[in-house]
């Protein structure tokens, strides 16, 4: 067995040997799935590595300097065929051309022990990618529109980006281009509907921004940047369930990045020429209506004056709409509402202001027209709205000259119409000032090192060392009552045993050791008591029994006159108590 | 005669301390007076030495953000308001600057709160040594009453015993999360104007995103000159060491 077994090991050896040496075998090779390529393709390189693991099989790889590269995966093989061993390591990597050109990919150079080992070169050409959105595409695509592209300065525009799709995708990421001196808001979600992709149905799926230019200028919106896993349809027989278009999204994916052209965009200025006075810079297409309610009432009570001005346009540029002062009316303007709803087309604003009108006195009041002035970037020309003149017609009221006001207002009496409140409005925008030296009281700080410890073990540990003295002062105190019983015990046998001892001597003697014994005071106790306390605290029944009656031989001797004379049962008592000592312990 | 060495003795320790004490008030005074002649540099690095000599802190770490903020360091700004807010976490101006200057960033990130944060987000506005005080009072109190007990057992004492185990037990929960927020903070500042975060913590792999000055990451570990960050919407990359500073210090 011992032979069979040396056998075996020494084959194992030379196995483990050979495949040893078989590792040492490195070879390298390069490949891409692909010889031509468009800008909007992305090719799959793959980089085979036999002979070595790990990172130390991790190549290096020239000629990537014009791709984006994404890594994607790293498998380790191990096969033995024939006897033969081969292990080895596949990377693969994703590349998405930067440019158009024809481009040397490799070698990749690997380095095992001092020797460098390289693969091959191979070449991709890469061409310009169809972005007609009516030409032929594959079976994803993505088109960018801007319109309109000439526009004016805060006029907005519509910028589209539309996918088109036959296959199921994944993991998209868009990157919105950036100008500077442009502004892009995403308008909404996304909208996926179907559409028509060369007379096949296809999926669209839709996302809108909002663009602004904030200065006049020609400028260039970039290229859109489009990330995605493409899920390609595979073409063979179906072998399960999972070969379904159901499981689509369990089909191998394969990242793919899209690009739009590019969109040049022209912001001329607003004009000067025709600019109106109040003209506060809005552009876009508004309407301005306003109405009076009620138009008759009586002195005192309210009617509520409300304008609202609605469009398409760059909403931070609303106008403060203004009512003079009237004669005989107090006015009460109440907080602008303002609003803004995204839709396929941009942003609808709307700002609505109220007033509340309250007539002093009778008679009938002209309220004046509201005007604003906005630049209609469509018809390229500036307009002033102003809304219909409307009356007020009042009667007297109940009580004579009105002197009502809102709820909370606190004008002083007889100041006339009150200002009416108006929102805070932020003019700037800055940090506050720095923290004068000496300015600020001193902070609870953290005590460092004993302290700290110090403040949280130190109240636990006090009270632990006050219990401890407790335990040990209670277990003192039981001590020194055992104490006290040995020393009346031996006081007892000594009298018991001096010559000639009395029995007046040994009753005391007794009744003190009993005492202490029992813990009772001696000068109540009888021997009939003495005797059902031993016993009771385990004391040897007969030796109580003896002691009972040697007690009440030493009351009778003394009872009869015969205290003085000696005693003739010391030496027993002194055994007896020895005995009920050994007993109690 | 006798009692010259002790008064020598006293000039030697006392003076050198009562002239440091002065310097240290003179170069606060005068970086204030710096920032507010507009010489923002000189204001920092005078109120960068003050803290270096043990200045109060939390004042000193605002006043930075400040001049930081003026010399167009966004960056900086943030990390040190940041820094000043552990310190001083009720302070109003130091909350309305530190929401204008993120007003300012460029980049948007969520904030992510776990469980407990949230059910104990009232700490925020107290300052790790506060929770300590109030622990430690509530410590001595509690373990005092225990020791009274060993001498008196009257009725009043057991009621007093639970309001007072109560009250330690919530300083002490207080007091431990406040210390995991505090010796757990992670978090980390972006200094650089615009940072690619990698793939890996090597310069040749993919660019997985970009960050701004200002922005608030977590950072997850490091390695060598690479730290590995996260952010509260589970992005995750590699960048340069030097590109971010802790806020914790």
């Amino acid at each position: 067995v011992a032979r069979r077994l040396a056998l075996a090991l020494a084959a194992a050896i030379a196995l483990l040997a050979g495949a040893r040496a078989a590792r040492c075998e490195v070879s390298i090779a390069l490949s891409l799935d692909r010889g031509d390529a468009t800008l909007a393709d992305s090719v799959v390189l793959s980089v085979s590595v036999s002979g070595a693991h790990g990172d130390a099989a991790r190549p290096t790889i020239q000629g990537l300097e014009d791709f984006l590269v994404r890594p994607a995966g790293t498998s380790t093989r191990v096969q033995i065929v024939n006897g033969k061993y081969s292990a080895g390591t596949d990377f693969t990597y994703v590349l998405q051309p930067k440019k158009a050109g024809s481009f040397r990919v490799g070698p990749a150079e690997l380095t095992v022990d001092g020797a460098t080992y390289r693969s091959g070169v191979v070449t991709l050409a890469v061409g310009q990618p169809a972005t007609s959105p009516d030409g032929e595409r594959g079976p994803v695509s993505l088109v960018a529109a801007l319109a309109p592209a000439r526009l004016y300065v805060e006029q907005q525009a519509i910028y589209t980006l539309r996918l088109y799709r036959t296959v199921n995708i994944a993991d998209v990421s868009v990157a919105p281009p950036e100008v500077d001196g442009v502004t892009l808001a995403k308008l909404g979600d996304a909208r996926e509907y179907q559409g028509t992709c060369q007379g096949r149905p296809c999926q669209v799926v839709e996302v809108r921004y909002l663009v602004t230019p904030q200065r006049a200028g020609s400028f260039t919106l970039p290229p859109t940047r489009l990330e995605l896993t493409v899920f390609a349809p595979q073409n063979r027989p179906r072998r399960g369930i999972f070969d379904d278009p159901f499981f689509g999204g369990m089909a191998a994916g394969r990242p793919l990045t899209l690009t739009t052209a590019a969109q040049p965009l022209l912001a001329l200025p607003v004009p000067q020429e025709g600019r109106p006075a109040d003209y506060g810079g809005l552009v876009g297409s508004f309407t301005l209506e306003a109405g009076l309610e009620p138009q008759a009432l009586k002195a005192g009570e309210s009617a509520t004056l409300t304008a609202t001005i609605r469009g398409r346009g760059n909403a931070k540029r609303l106008p403060e709409l203004k009512l003079p002062a009237i004669d005989g009316l107090k006015i009460y303007a109440d907080q602008p509402l303002l609003k803004d709803e995204a839709d396929a087309e941009g942003v609808v604003v709307s700002k609505t202001v109220k007033w509340a009108l309250v007539p002093e006195r009778e008679g009938r009041y002209a309220i004046p027209p509201l005007e604003m002035s906005f630049f209609d970037a469509a018809a390229g020309r500036f307009r002033t709205l102003k809304t219909a003149a409307a009356a007020l017609s009042v009667s007297p009221g109940s009580g004579g000259r009105a002197s009502l006001a809102p709820v909370g207002s606190a004008g002083p009496a007889g100041a006339g119409a009150p200002a009416a409140k108006k929102a805070i409005i932020p003019l700037g925008d800055d940090i506050l000032p720095i923290h004068a030296a000496g300015g600020a009281a001193g902070a609870l700080s953290l005590p460092g090192g004993l302290a700290f410890w110090l403040l949280l073990l130190g109240p636990p540990a006090a009270f632990a060392l006050a219990l401890g003295g407790t335990l040990v002062r209670k277990r003192s105190g039981n001590l020194t009552a055992v104490l006290d019983v040995r020393r009346a015990a031996a006081a007892l046998t000594g009298t018991c045993r001096r010559p000639g001892v009395t029995a007046g001597e040994l009753l005391p003697a007794l009744q003190e050791y009993l005492s202490r014994r029992l813990s009772l005071p001696g000068g109540a106790l009888t021997a009939g008591e003495a005797a059902a306390q031993l016993r009771s605290r385990g004391g040897d029944a007969a030796a109580v029994a003896e002691l009972q009656g040697i007690w009440r031989r030493l009351e009778d001797a003394i009872y009869a006159g015969k205290g003085r004379a000696a005693f003739d049962a010391g030496e027993t008592l002194a055994r007896l108590v020895e005995r009920i000592e050994r007993g109690l312990r | 005669v006798r009692r010259l060495p002790t008064l020598l003795a006293a000039l030697c320790v006392g003076v050198p301390l009562w002239a440091a004490a002065q310097q240290d008030a003179g170069v606060r005074q005068q970086a204030d007076r710096a920032y507010r002649e507009g010489r923002y540099q000189a204001a920092y690095d005078g109120y960068q030495q003050e803290l270096r000599t043990g200045g109060p802190a939390g004042e000193l770490l605002y006043n930075l953000g400040n001049a930081a903020w003026r010399l167009n360091q966004p960056g900086r700004a943030i990390l040190y308001y940041e820094r000043a807010r552990l310190l001083l976490p009720r302070d109003a101006d130091l909350a309305y600057n530190l929401n204008h200057v993120r007003g300012q960033l460029r980049d948007l990130t969520p904030e992510a709160t776990d469980f407990s944060d949230m059910a104990f987000s009232w700490l925020g506005s107290l300052t790790l040594a506060e929770v300590f005080w109030f622990f430690a009072a509530a410590n001595l109190l509690f373990w005092s009453h225990l020791a009274l007990r060993l001498v008196t057992r009257a009725e009043w004492t057991y009621s007093l015993l639970f309001l007072l185990l109560a009250l330690w037990l919530l300083a002490g929960a207080c007091f431990g999360i406040k210390w995991r927020q505090v010796s757990g903070d992670d978090r980390a500042v972006i200094l650089q104007p615009e940072v690619g975060v990698l793939a890996g913590p090597d310069a040749r792999d993919t660019v997985l995103f970009k960050l701004h000055e200002g922005t608030v990451v977590r950072r997850v570990r490091s390695e060598d000159a690479w730290s590995l960050i996260r952010l509260p919407d589970g992005k995750r990359g590699w960048l340069r060491s030097d590109a971010v500073a802790a806020i914790a210090p």
